[in-house]
Formats: C-alpha cells, sequence, structure tokens
C-alpha cells in the first residue's frame, strides 16, 4: 500500500502536520509506505508512475478532488492500475481548510486510515465493471456527430452468479433498481443492461446475498471504511458522526468550508455512488458500530441517479423511528437535503450525542448486509436496555415478519423462494415443519406470490421479540410413509387437497400410498399391480385439471 | 508550482483534459485491427503466424496513443507484449499450446473455440444457420479454403472486424445513416454471438491454460468484447436520440 500525500496541505487553510499523520499512519500501519509528492495536486495524475502497479493499493490525499478523478482514472487504465481501486481524499475540504490545525490533522489521520481499511477490501474490478460514457458537446455539429468524444468510464455493479438466487425466482435487486436496469434471462439469470444503470448501487446493498460486486462501493470496502473511521484506537474527535455523502455532491462540498464555518470535525465523510444506496440497515449499523449519529448528504439534483428521493427520505425516517422504539435519540440520524453549504455547515455544527455511542469502539465485525439489521437492532436495545416486547410497521422496514393462515398444504414453494433461508422446511420424526425466523427475513416479499394457496403474508414489521428468537414453527404436519420403501409421502393436509381435487380417481390410491420416487421412477411397482395401461389413460384424461396437484408434487 | 487551492483561488470546474477526441473513421479502424489480431491469434499457429503476429504486435505498441484510453487497456497490452516477444518463437510449442488449450487437452475438457458448444445439442443447428444469414446479410460467406465450421471464433472475431472496416468507410464518406446502420448490426452480431458465449470459452481457456498465452489472448478477446459491447451500445445511444439523423 502506497499513500501519497500533497505537500500543500502543509500550508493550505489551517494546514495539516504532515508529519504528526505520517506517524499516526505508520504507527497502526508499518507496511505502509507514505510519499509526499509536490503540488501542484490538480495533476495528481502526473503522479502516478508504473512503478506503483506492484503496491498493492494506492490512496492519495489531496487538497482537492475537482474533477481530477476521470484525468486520474485514465492514466491509471493506461499503467495497467485498478482505477475504481485508488481511493481519492479531499483532505483540503473536510480538513485542512474546514477545522483547527490539531483537529484537522487528527482527522487527516483517520481518513487515511479508513481509506487504507476500504483499499484492502477492494477486490480487482474487471470489464464487467466498467462501463464508458461518451461526453457528448451539447451543440450538435457535423463535426460533433464524426467524433468519439472524450470518454471516461464509471463504475458499475457486477452480479456474481454463483451467489444470485435469481434462477431461485428472487427479484429483490430487480425491484430495487430504479431504472429498471436488472431482468432475468431466458436462462433465469439476473443481467444487468449496462446501457440503462446509472451506478446508483440500490441493487447491491439490497441484495439479500451481498451477490453484487462494485468496485469502489461494495458493501465489503463500505463497512471496512466505516469500522475504521468509528475504531476506538484514536481518542480524540469524539463522539463521531459519519456522513454518507453522494458523490453528485462533490460541487456543494468545495464550496463547504468557508470562513466562519461551523461543522464539527467529528464528521467523518463516507463518499457513496448516490444516496439512494445507503439503507436503514447501514444507518443503524453506523450506531452499533460506534457513531454517536450518522446523516445522508442527498445531492438533491434532477439528473439524481437514484431518482427517488422519498425513498431516501423513507429509510431515514424508518431509522429514527427505530431509534425511538428502542428508547434513544432519534436525531443520531438525519438527512440532509441542501446544496447551500452554509446551511449545511450549519446543520453538522456539532454531532449530537444518541446516547447509544461505544466509547470503546465495535465489539464485533460489522455487516452491512440486509442480513445485519436483526443484530444491530438487538445490539442497540441491549445498550438502551430497552425492553424486547416493542415494534413497529413501516414501508421502508429492512425487515419482515411472515404470517400464515390455515390452508398451508406444506408444499415449500415458499421456501424455495426464499432468498434468505428465513424459511425453512424440515422433516422429523415427528413429520414435516415449516420454520420462520425473522432475524433473516428482509420483508422482501418473494415468498407470498410462490404460495400456490395464498395463505402466505409478509408484512414489513419490526418485532424485537420475534427477532430475538430462532426459527418459529408455523406449520407442522405429519407425512404418511410409502408403502414401499418407507419414506416419507407428502403433508397430510396436501394428500388431503389431492384426494379432494381427484376425487375417486384410481390414481389417488397411488398417489396417496407411494412417494414419489416409487410411483414415478419405478415402473415395476404400477407394472406388478398390472394396471399400467389403465393409470396412463387415466392420468392423460385428468392432465388438464391437475394444477393443484403438481404444484403439491414439489413438496 | 503551488494547488490553487493553497494559493488561495478557488477552483472553477473545468471540463477534464481527457485524451482529444478521435474521429470516428478512425475508431472504426482501430477496432478493426484489434479484430483482425485476435483473429489471427486464434487461428492454428503456422508458419506464416509467427512470422508477422510479433512484427504487427510492435508496431502496435509503438504507437499506445490511440487505444491506451481505452478500458480494455490493460489486457491488450499484455497480449501484445506476450506477442512481439514470440518473435523466431518455437513453432512445436506453440502448436501444442494452440492443441492442448483448444483441441484435446490431457488436464480435462479443452476450450472448444466453437460457438455452437456452448447451447444444448438441439441449438447447434440453430446457431450455424443464424451465423450463415447474419454472414449472407452482409454480403459474405466463409471460405470454402477454411475447414473451420463458421461458428468458429476467429470467424466471428473477423466477422466483427468486416463490420467495423465498413463502418469505417461509412464514416469517412459522411454517411451517418449508414455508419449507425453498421452499429447496429455489430451490435445484433455481438448481443446474439460472441457476447454470449465468448466470456465462459474464456473462462475455461484460463483454467487450462492460466497465464499461458492462450489464457492471456483469450482473457484479452474477452476484455476487449465486454468493452466493445458497451461501446457500440454508447455510440448507438447518440443516435437513437435522433440528433444523428
Amino acid at each position: 500500500m502506497i499513500v501519497l500525500l500533497c505537500e500543500e496541505l502543509e500550508r493550505l487553510g489551517h494546514g495539516l502536520d504532515l508529519a504528526a499523520v505520517e506517524e499516526a499512519l505508520a504507527a497502526e500501519h508499518a507496511e505502509v509506505e507514505i510519499r509526499r509528492q509536490a503540488g501542484p495536486c490538480e495533476k495528481a495524475a502526473a503522479w502516478l508512475d508504473p512503478g506503483l502497479k506492484a503496491a498493492g493499493g494506492l490512496i492519495l490525499g489531496l487538497c482537492s478532488i475537482d474533477g481530477g478523478r476521470h484525468e486520474l482514472h485514465a492514466r491509471a487504465r493506461r499503467l495497467g492500475l485498478d482505477p475504481f481501486g485508488i481511493e481519492v481524499l479531499d483532505l483540503g475540504t473536510f480538513c485542512a481548510l474546514a477545522h483547527p490545525r490539531p483537529q484537522a490533522t487528527t482527522k487527516a489521520g483517520l481518513l487515511l486510515k479508513a481509506a487504507l481499511a476500504k483499499a484492502r477490501a477492494h477486490q480487482k474490478s474487471g470489464p464487467e465493471n466498467t462501463k464508458p460514457v461518451l461526453s457528448w458537446d451539447q451543440q450538435v455539429s457535423r463535426r460533433a456527430l464524426l467524433t468519439l468524444p472524450p470518454l471516461r468510464y464509471e463504475a458499475v455493479p457486477s452480479i456474481r452468479q454463483d451467489a444470485c438466487a435469481a434462477e431461485e425466482g428472487c427479484r429483490v435487486c430487480a425491484k430495487a433498481c430504479p431504472r429498471a436496469a436488472l431482468t432475468p434471462s431466458d436462462d433465469g439469470r439476473m443481467v444487468l443492461k449496462k446501457a440503462s444503470c446509472t451506478g446508483c448501487g440500490a441493487c447491491v446493498s439490497a441484495c439479500p446475498r451481498g451477490a453484487f460486486d462494485f468496485p469502489g462501493a461494495s458493501l465489503p470496502e463500505i463497512e471496512a471504511q466505516v469500522a475504521a473511521l468509528l475504531n476506538g484506537s484514536t481518542r480524540d474527535l469524539r463522539p463521531r458522526g459519519i456522513l454518507f455523502t453522494c458523490r453528485q455532491n462533490a460541487a456543494t462540498l468545495e464550496r463547504f468550508p468557508r470562513a466562519g464555518d461551523t461543522s464539527a470535525a467529528e464528521w467523518f465523510p463516507v463518499e457513496v455512488p448516490c444516496a439512494g444506496m445507503v439503507t436503514p440497515t447501514w444507518l443503524l449499523q453506523c450506531l452499533d458500530l460506534g457513531a454517536a449519529a450518522v446523516a445522508v448528504l442527498t445531492c438533491g439534483r434532477e439528473t439524481c441517479r437514484f431518482g427517488q428521493p422519498e425513498v431516501v427520505r423513507g429509510r431515514v425516517e424508518y431509522a429514527q423511528q427505530a431509534l425511538s422504539m428502542l428508547g434513544a435519540s432519534p436525531e443520531g440520524v438525519r438527512l440532509l437535503e441542501t446544496a447551500d453549504p452554509t446551511e449545511l455547515a450549519g446543520a453538522l455544527a456539532f454531532v449530537p450525542a444518541s446516547g447509544s455511542e461505544r466509547r470503546d469502539g465495535p465489539s464485533r465485525p460489522a455487516l452491512f448486509s440486509p442480513l445485519g439489521t436483526a443484530q444491530t437492532l438487538l445490539d442497540l436495545a441491549g445498550g438502551q436496555g430497552a425492553g424486547l416486547d416493542r415494534s413497529f410497521i413501516h414501508p421502508h422496514s429492512p425487515l419482515g415478519v411472515v404470517e400464515l393462515r390455515d390452508g398451508c398444504t406444506g408444499c415449500g414453494a415458499c421456501v424455495h423462494a426464499c432468498p434468505t433461508g428465513a424459511l425453512a422446511l424440515g422433516r422429523g420424526q415427528e413429520g414435516l415443519a415449516l420454520t420462520f425466523e425473522a432475524r433473516r427475513c428482509v420483508g422482501c416479499g418473494e415468498c407470498a406470490p410462490a404460495c400456490p394457496e395464498g395463505v402466505l403474508r409478509v408484512e414489513k414489521t419490526t418485532d424485537l421479540a420475534r427477532l430475538s428468537r430462532g426459527k418459529l414453527t408455523l406449520y407442522r404436519d405429519h407425512e404418511p410413509r410409502c408403502l414401499a420403501c418407507g419414506g416419507p409421502i407428502a403433508p397430510q393436509k396436501m394428500l388431503e387437497k389431492i384426494r379432494t381435487l381427484l376425487g375417486d380417481d384410481r390414481a389417488v390410491g397411488v398417489i396417496t400410498q407411494y412417494c414419489l420416487t416409487c410411483r414415478g421412477g419405478h415402473g415395476a411397482l404400477l407394472c406388478g399391480r398390472g394396471d399400467l395401461r389403465d393409470w396412463k389413460g387415466t392420468t392423460e384424461m385428468r392432465r388438464g385439471n391437475t394444477g393443484g396437484q403438481s404444484r403439491g408434487e414439489r413438496g | 508550482m503551488s494547488c490553487s487551492r493553497a494559493a488561495g483561488a478557488r477552483a472553477a470546474p473545468r471540463r477534464p483534459a481527457l485524451e482529444g477526441d478521435l474521429p470516428l473513421h478512425e475508431l472504426a479502424r482501430l477496432r478493426h485491427a484489434v479484430y483482425r489480431v485476435l483473429t489471427t491469434v486464434l487461428l492454428y499457429p503456422d508458419a506464416e503466424w509467427i512470422a508477422i503476429l510479433p512484427r504487427v504486435a510492435g508496431e502496435l505498441l509503438a504507437e499506445t496513443r490511440p487505444l491506451s484510453r481505452f478500458a480494455f487497456w490493460p489486457a491488450w497490452e499484455g497480449l501484445l507484449r506476450s506477442l512481439r516477444g514470440m518473435e523466431g518463437a518455437d513453432r512445436a510449442a506453440l502448436e501444442a499450446a494452440y492443441v492442448g488449450a483448444f483441441m484435446v487437452s490431457p488436464d480435462g475438457a479443452p476450450s472448444l473455440p466453437y460457438e455452437s458448444a456452448y447451447y444444448p445439442p438441439e441449438a447447434v443447428g440453430e446457431v450455424l444457420a443464424s451465423l450463415d444469414q447474419e454472414y449472407a446479410r452482409a454480403g459474405f460467406s466463409v471460405a470454402s479454403s477454411f475447414k473451420e465450421p463458421p461458428d468458429h471464433a476467429a470467424v466471428e472475431l473477423e466477422f466483427m472486424g468486416l463490420l467495423c472496416q465498413e463502418e469505417a468507410e461509412m464514416w469517412e464518406r459522411e454517411d451517418l445513416a449508414g455508419s449507425v446502420e453498421r452499429l447496429r448490426r455489430e451490435q445484433r452480431f455481438l448481443e446474439r454471438h460472441l457476447a454470449r458465449w465468448f466470456p465462459e470459452f474464456a473462462r475455461r481457456a484460463a483454467e487450462l491454460d492460466g497465464g499461458a498465452f492462450y489464457g492471456l489472448a483469450t482473457g484479452a478477446a474477452r476484455d476487449f468484447l465486454a468493452h466493445d459491447v458497451d461501446l457500440v451500445a454508447a455510440l448507438l445511444g447518440r443516435y437513437r436520440e435522433g440528433a444523428g439523423t
């Protein structure tokens, strides 16, 4: 790992004590090489050389990012470096220009440590993560139409098919995508249409399987960065707040530190491609990791990649409601919808102590996946001394509760559709049991339409009592045994339904007395009964109205 | 020299100083050249192969400017460097590598360079017929002297190269409608054929050949094709909006 720092940071604004920054880094990361580069850092692309290829990671601490990212990426690409793996920190905006020298120096050290953690979690990007974007001239001219305009590349997510549950019917990412860029292919695999993707990352944080790679903003990278920012080894600058900022906000933030600004040094920026990526789970998990407060700064632009500000508001509102439920201050989570630097600085004047801050830092690794929500809420409840008899319903709840009405036949279609394993079918001496584990449910609702009986319902409920329990049995049934092999045939209720559907059909006897393997796989069984011809004829006559039977047999 | 911020100036928004504009006919010619090189690389290595490709690679490496702006550059550069180093290479060793990678592998199933090998058996006829149609529609057919089926990787890559060449000619004539039509044809061919099977072919080749030449070559081709699908889509996006017509 190599850290390149612009020397001008010593003189910019209040200035940074670069020697102290280097010392702080070296104390924890002896393996990291720190180099000071002579300015100007607007031309930081020129700092890159082929020798950096072996560095294993690169972090740039600059006075300003100021749109130089694409030049940097272009040069990195030419040198064979992974451009999306280069961490660029605007230490001017967030440190030197904003805070007195001692605070700015401490903050710069922390931001660099977090960038190192993020760079370590980076997985190399591939061609599937790269989307060319052509910056066409606004004015149409003959010449413009005949030339390739300046080309830049944006990162887009890619899907790890081995982790994706699309083939089982999961559509969570497709529903989360505001641009309909994710669609299942003919063979059932989820496919990302790069041309439609804006790189907002909503799919990445929504996927309950963590099946997306998104270089520069993958879950492991964000998680590592936040955990490092909240690490307890540096005692100064506490209590700390995490400020998720949309990448499109660069222009607002560039104008942010002005004379008389009142923003507190304790707010630490975490840049994400779009505020649409930030889920309630992330907000709460920052608090669980030790943040005293979390804020989301949206770009508020018409060109917002996510384009659904009401969803971002809803998520923040959910997190605030969850905090209230736990007896903590809802002030711990806030939404900042402004492009006015003065207003922004005022909103960040101090980090409100939410009462949930853990001064000793995180006790366990963070889990920025949807499945980490339950643990986070229980941790926060424990920290607040809140009882577990609390619940609330919210449309943006990252958790859900499955309820089952009478009529389940135990076919298991819901289990097959559930992408998180919250629903499971178990077989034992007592028969078959359909179980539900609330802490694994993300309330995606994929199971409800899969139920052939229409008896399953999902509610966007956050229920501490259910989260604290393990598996709950929703349905239990006896399974008659196969006359041939002794194995289970199907749940009793399903067999009863088959009897009702088929009436006095001769097939009923076979279906209800023999398991699927014995009646389908061994013709000898039927031949031995001497009625194979009749049996086949009967089946053909009934084929048109046995939908319930075929669904039931899946169980 | 100091940073504009350190000097007290507030940075003004500026257009990124990226590479200069590239005429689209030159872009099409560059893509044609890449397709030609990839075509030859995936053909059985003969004496001519060894005599010409290293020299061509050397020439392409000497003038990196036009291609190094593209995201597929690292993989492409790696392939060119490897090719350049093959001047006077042992042909028998290269032939053995080709056979091991694409024909008969002692380490497991070879990575077959035929599109139909990546579909169920019942789809083979459809794939071959579809390719013949595509070639015929563009006025081409596979030469009778070429002893491979029309779904060989080299044939499909060469066809894409020919489409790029036609596109370049259209741009040179400033025939926008003709150029866009060629781009659409390229997009259709990429999406229906190369983009569908080549990544799996490259993956298998990399498994078998690892960091050796044919693993590197198929990897570079895969990266280039992935980029070409996106680039053609981005170019067409402009004209789909009606600005170009």
